[in-house]
């Protein structure tokens, strides 16, 4: 629009702020960017170590349940006493463990909906010699 | 108001203006560069610990029975099997030198500090730390039939 035409169309109150209002939109550009980078940061810089970290503490409670052949032994007990025993204060875990002869254990609270869940599972051969699946979730206290 | 006036009361408010953006654009790209960096440190240091810890806790090292003779030692691990801690192969890391250790850790930019604690007690320590950027890696293993932590610190110079 030439400036002959936008004197012609532009209102009188409205004239001179041609600098301004392009300052202003650049402004609002820049803050957009600026929030969305930051959004965008932030969400990058989750603490991803901390996710790692509570997979790591519930995979070592069961190899550490497992080297002290508990697993061997299903005894529900032992199992449950020495996870609170090893298992950091600040974490949760459950334990699932079947085996081939339909023998079903199942340590612990269910974990919480919404929440981060650390999961994996571990095999292995009871004294009976048969074969058993043990599977752990763990997750943060509140 | 004359026109003229308006004109530059105009061009002055968009210079304020534009000097805010500018000031405002400068300030965001320093700290934003400043953050990118502390992240890329942070990933490097941590990406290091966790391969440290795996190595140490989960493989004997290479050759496997390195703690027989130290001097050929290639690589670092003190398992015996799967994060059961092997006492000799502990031992035996006392009598590297710390440089040496580093180096066959790969980390000669960083000190490391490995710590092994059963209940709240420490039972082995090896290794030093800086007051700079440190990242803690803690996992549950075997010592000595009995289950324990090992910690592994690793800090900037």
């Amino acid at each position: 629009m030439s400036l002959q035409q936008y004197k012609l169309h532009c209102p009188k109150s409205k004239r001179g702020i041609i600098f301004t209002l392009d300052a202003v939109i650049a402004m609002s550009i820049f803050l957009l960017v600026v929030i969305i980078t930051t959004f965008y940061m932030a969400k990058a810089g989750e603490d991803k170590l901390a996710k790692i970290n509570i997979y790591n503490a519930g995979s070592d409670a069961l190899s550490v349940i497992d080297n002290k052949n508990l697993l061997k032994e299903l005894d529900e007990e032992e199992i449950e006493s020495e996870l609170k025993n090893i298992l950091l204060a600040k974490y949760s875990m459950r334990l699932q463990i079947r085996t081939n002869n339909d023998l079903s254990l199942d340590i612990g609270k269910q974990p919480p909906v919404g929440r981060f869940i650390g999961s994996g599972e571990r095999f292995f051969v009871t004294k009976d010699n048969n074969f058993g699946i043990a599977r752990f979730s763990i997750w943060e206290k509140e | 108001m004359a026109k003229g006036q308006i004109a530059v009361l105009d061009l002055v408010v968009s210079v304020v203006v534009f000097l805010i953006v500018m000031t405002g654009f400068f300030i965001a790209w320093n700290s934003y560069n400043n953050r990118l960096d502390d992240s890329l440190l942070s990933n490097e240091m941590s990406l290091h610990a966790f391969q440290i810890m795996q190595q140490l806790i989960t493989t004997p090292g290479v050759p496997g029975n390195w703690e027989n003779n130290v001097s050929s030692l290639k690589f670092i691990g003190l398992a015996y099997s799967d994060r059961i801690i092997d006492e000799a192969k502990l031992d035996s890391l006392n009598t590297i030198n710390y440089n040496d250790l580093k180096n066959k850790m790969n980390i000669k930019r960083f000190e490391v500090f490995i710590l092994v604690k059963q209940g709240n007690q420490a039972v082995y320590e090896i290794g030093n730390t800086t007051k700079g950027k440190t990242i803690h890696i803690e996992r549950g293993v075997m010592y000595k039939n009995e289950p324990s932590t090992i910690q592994v610190a690793l800090s900037k110079k």
